[in-house]
């Protein structure tokens, strides 16, 4: 892969990263999370603090027979104190400490068996979030896109999620990232694609993409689409661009020399090999910059195909070897709306799109790093 | 040789008749605008009145008076009515007031010489006529001297014009001239023609109001200008104190242009070319000076703030200030000098222009309120204040760059007065979070709002704004200095409390970028914080 292109896409997926951290720390994954993230919102502006006259004990309500020795023996551990205060219902207080698991909607098999769970240890490496991907499976041909419910995962407030749609080009025998503004798209809430268009307008060199509303059936998943364009460009730039406007303009100019090679079959030989070398880097980019440390990365793959089965048969082993979830899916199986946001291309030509199901996962109360 | 030496000399002579009818013009002009002095008045009065008793008396059979009929009473009502309503015109204007002088010392003379002489000679229709112009000329000038120039004030303008003026232009003291349109412009003391009204108990410079206009001191070498009014204070001190009370209504009235002319420099120049200077200490202002052009020339203008910043007066903070200072017309548009001033500030910007406009006068009103706040608070809120004042000023010279701040033209924007801009700020205050919770939602909405799916650029700019906004007090907040000095408590807490303050002000200078954005696009009723 050449360096241009994971620079390219490392920066979007960073930018992408970047504005969700951002929003994270004011709004929350989840409606009912809204209350606990307005309070967050507002300890941290007020700095951090908590009013200690929540804890203080008025003297008159402590018994006169009890000395101070007694009154110490009786003071509570910190791991009983956080025990029983994670029972009780606190929604003023915003510390994830004293806050149970089950309060964020966490449906994890083995939370049954547990006595209690606070939300802070959910967040420790090695909870229970970072098994939940085994137990739930992403089925979009059922249309099941976010199998989760939690408030890390779920996104039923529907301001996160986004697609991100990419082209891969054959030039020259070479496979590559087509940069263009034409085949490259971000669709997502307008939440995010304001402060999205905000940070791009910064970097001059990633202001290439398009934007996009996010459909509201998708607004809980956070995917990467990569289309893999099965015909050959002989030298994809700005007189290409020309080139392909021309004919449709009905118009011919004698210093645009049109290249027969424009429209012929690409060499897929180097493809799969490009492919996993693009997927691992995207895999690895997502789970160092995603919203939460506790990111896998890539969940899951799907790839959806028309009539291209030759390419998707080609790319399969490879993909295999990535030790990811897969699955290849005719795009008849899947409903019109789904196909519209993720290649709609598909509908009428025959092509091959790899989605990358990105691991949603944020952290409760934002990612404040 | 002859013929170059001659031409020399012609040229020579050319040059020196060119001097002397220049020269003749110019003292005649003055001498037209210099009026008449009282005294003269007077006397000429008295002359009249003595002649004609005394030409009257010596031969009382034949007089001038002996044969003028009843219609005489009307013709003296007249003539007095005239010189009472002209007054003014008749003792200022000498083009006017000569020929009447001229006039009645040949009247004078006539009925001195006849008196004496052989009037009862004359034939009667001759001695009618000078009768009838005796009695009109002293009815005439009774009229003059119980007019305007009764008043102490069309005397201290005499003086004015007599003394100060000439005193003024001998110390290199001019007149700086600020328009109801903003412009500027200086009046050299040989081109002022300044009068009294007693009727509508005006003063006037060239027909505009003395208060339009401040004494200015010129330093055409450097080409600075600074303030005169201390220099024409002190060549007050050099007369009479009779003569002080008689011109006290002019140096009032200086004193009042002076001030206006405070506030139009912190309003038109200081805020929009240089706003951080508003954060300094007073005693540092003096030194500020600002470009402008004054008659087509760029000049330094170094002119001090209003002595106080302090909005009282309530159409003051309801009106915009800008627009209260120049004139009294009551209208809450835009003025032209508003669109110029946004225009020199961020060019390329037409089709925003309206928006920028609005935005302009809000950021005015506001630093003027936060100016106000820290001249009369102390300690952090002053801090805050001064804080917040420079920070926004750099941030409104960015706004060049951030065109997807600002709405296009077709669509309505509003501007914030002072009084309003005095409620947010004392709320803010008080109660930042919560205040910059709200500002939060309120533009969060704006942006997710399904009505504004079309504004993607106004959207992504509220965006930006809102999380740099909180991103800065979210990076404040989070300080931690334990970390990194474990062992020092003093430095601990100092560094602890240091954060909290940071921490505060980082808070309101989002509020106030948040609140000047929100009242942009929103109505002031609308924005409830």
């Amino acid at each position: 892969m050449r360096h241009e292109d994971s620079l390219f896409i490392s920066s979007n997926i960073f930018a992408l990263s970047r504005v969700i951290k951002l929003l994270s720390i004011r709004y929350s994954q989840d409606p009912d999370g809204d209350e606990y993230m307005k309070n967050q919102f507002k300890f941290t502006l007020s700095g951090g603090k908590t009013n200690p006259s929540n804890f203080i004990v008025s003297e008159n309500l402590i018994a006169d027979n009890y000395n101070s020795k007694e009154i110490e023996e009786m003071a509570p551990t910190i791991a009983e104190l956080t025990n029983k205060l994670t029972n009780l219902s606190m929604p003023k207080e915003t510390h994830l400490a004293i806050l149970s698991a089950p309060e964020i909607g966490c449906h994890h098999p083995r939370l049954a068996s547990k006595k209690t769970v606070p939300v802070v240890s959910l967040h420790d490496l090695g909870g229970l979030c970072d098994s939940c991907p085994l137990s739930f499976k992403i089925d979009i041909e059922r249309g099941i896109f976010n199998p989760y419910r939690c408030w890390r995962r779920g996104h039923r407030a529907e301001r996160f999620g986004f697609v991100y749609n990419l082209s891969l080009h054959n030039v020259r025998d070479e496979w590559i990232i087509n940069n263009n503004k034409r085949h490259n798209k971000i669709s997502s809430s307008q939440l995010v694609l304001a402060s999205l268009r905000s940070e791009f307008s910064r970097k001059s060199e990633n202001a290439e993409i398009k934007f996009n509303l996010l459909d509201k059936r998708m607004a809980s998943t956070m995917m990467i689409v990569i289309k893999i364009k099965s015909k050959k460009v002989s030298q994809y730039d700005e007189v290409d661009e020309i080139k392909s406007i021309l004919p449709t303009q009905m118009l011919v100019s004698s210093h645009v020399e049109v290249n027969s090679a424009f429209s012929n079959s690409a060499n897929t030989e180097k493809l799969p090999e490009f492919l996993s070398e693009l997927i691992e880097s995207i895999g690895q980019k997502w789970r160092t910059n995603s919203p939460s440390k506790n990111s896998m990365g890539i969940l899951s793959m799907s790839v959806i195909y028309n009539k291209s089965k030759d390419l998707v048969e080609s790319i399969m082993p490879s993909l295999i070897n990535l030790n990811l979830k897969i699955k290849a899916i005719e795009w008849s199986k899947l409903e019109v709306e789904f196909i519209e946001s993720i290649d709609k291309t598909l509908k009428t030509e025959s092509g091959v799109s790899v989605c990358l199901f990105l691991d949603p996962i944020m952290d409760v109360g934002g990612d404040f790093n | 040789m002859n013929i170059s030496r001659g031409r020399v000399l012609l040229s020579e002579f050319i040059k020196f008749s060119d001097k002397s009818i220049h020269l003749i013009k110019n003292k005649f002009l003055e001498f037209t605008r210099r009026g008449f002095s009282s005294n003269k008045i007077h006397w000429i009065y008295f002359g009249l009145l003595f002649s004609a008793l005394l030409g009257g008396k010596i031969i009382a059979i034949k007089g001038p008076f002996d044969s003028i009929s009843n219609e005489s009473f009307i013709v003296a009502i007249l003539f007095a009515i005239i010189g009472y309503l002209s007054s003014n015109r008749l003792s200022n204007d000498s083009r006017i007031s000569i020929p009447l002088y001229i006039s009645s010392i040949i009247i004078i003379l006539l009925l001195l010489v006849s008196g004496f002489t052989g009037i009862h000679e004359w034939p009667n229709y001759y001695r009618n006529i000078l009768g009838y112009i005796t009695l009109a000329f002293i009815s005439l000038w009774a009229g003059i001297l119980a007019g305007d120039m009764k008043s102490p004030p069309w005397m201290g303008n005499l003086l004015f014009k007599q003394h100060i003026l000439p005193q003024m232009k001998k110390n290199d003291l001019r007149f700086l001239h600020w328009d109801g349109e903003g412009i500027i412009s200086i009046v050299e003391i040989d081109d002022v023609i300044m009068k009294w009204y007693e009727s509508r108990k005006m003063i006037t410079i060239n027909e505009l109001t003395l208060d339009q206009f401040s004494p200015v001191c010129l330093d055409e070498r450097r080409g600075v200008i600074t303030p005169g009014l201390e220099q024409l204070r002190e060549i007050y001190s050099i007369y009479p104190t009779l003569w002080e009370n008689s011109m006290k209504t002019h140096l009032e009235l200086l004193e009042k242009g002076y001030k206006r002319i405070c506030w139009l420099n912190l309003l038109q120049i200081i805020i929009p070319k240089s706003p951080s200077s508003l954060s300094q200490e007073r005693k540092w202002m003096k030194t500020n000076s600002n470009f402008v052009h004054i008659n087509d020339i760029s000049r330094k203008f170094s002119w001090p703030l209003p002595e106080s910043v302090q909005i009282s007066e309530h159409s003051m903070l309801t009106k915009p200030l800008l627009n209260y200072c120049l004139s009294e017309e009551d209208t809450d548009d835009l003025q032209q000098i508003e669109l110029e001033i946004v225009e020199q500030l961020f060019p390329k910007l037409e089709s925003r222009c309206q928006a920028y406009g609005n935005m302009l006068r809000s950021f005015t009103h506001l630093l003027v309120v936060l100016r106000q706040e820290m001249e009369i608070t102390s300690g952090s809120t002053k801090k805050q204040c001064r804080i917040s004042i420079t920070e926004l000023s750099q941030w409104f010279k960015s706004l060049n760059l951030q065109q997807e701040l600002f709405p296009e033209n077709g669509r309505e924007t509003y501007s914030v007065n002072s009084e309003q801009w005095s409620s947010w700020v004392d709320k803010s205050l008080i109660q930042p979070a919560t205040v910059f919770l709200r500002l939060h939602d309120l533009l969060s909405e704006e942006v997710t709002s399904d009505d504004n799916d079309h504004q993607g650029d106004l959207n992504s700019g509220i965006a930006g704004l809102i999380n740099e906004c909180t991103r800065r007090v979210i990076d404040t907040a989070s300080f931690r200095p334990k970390d990194n000095f474990d062992n020092d408590d003093y430095i601990i807490s100092s560094f602890i409390s240091d954060a909290g303050g940071n921490r505060k002000i980082a808070m309101l200078v989002g509020i106030w970028k948040m609140l000047l954005l929100v009242s942009l696009l929103k109505r002031t009723e609308e924005v409830t914080i």
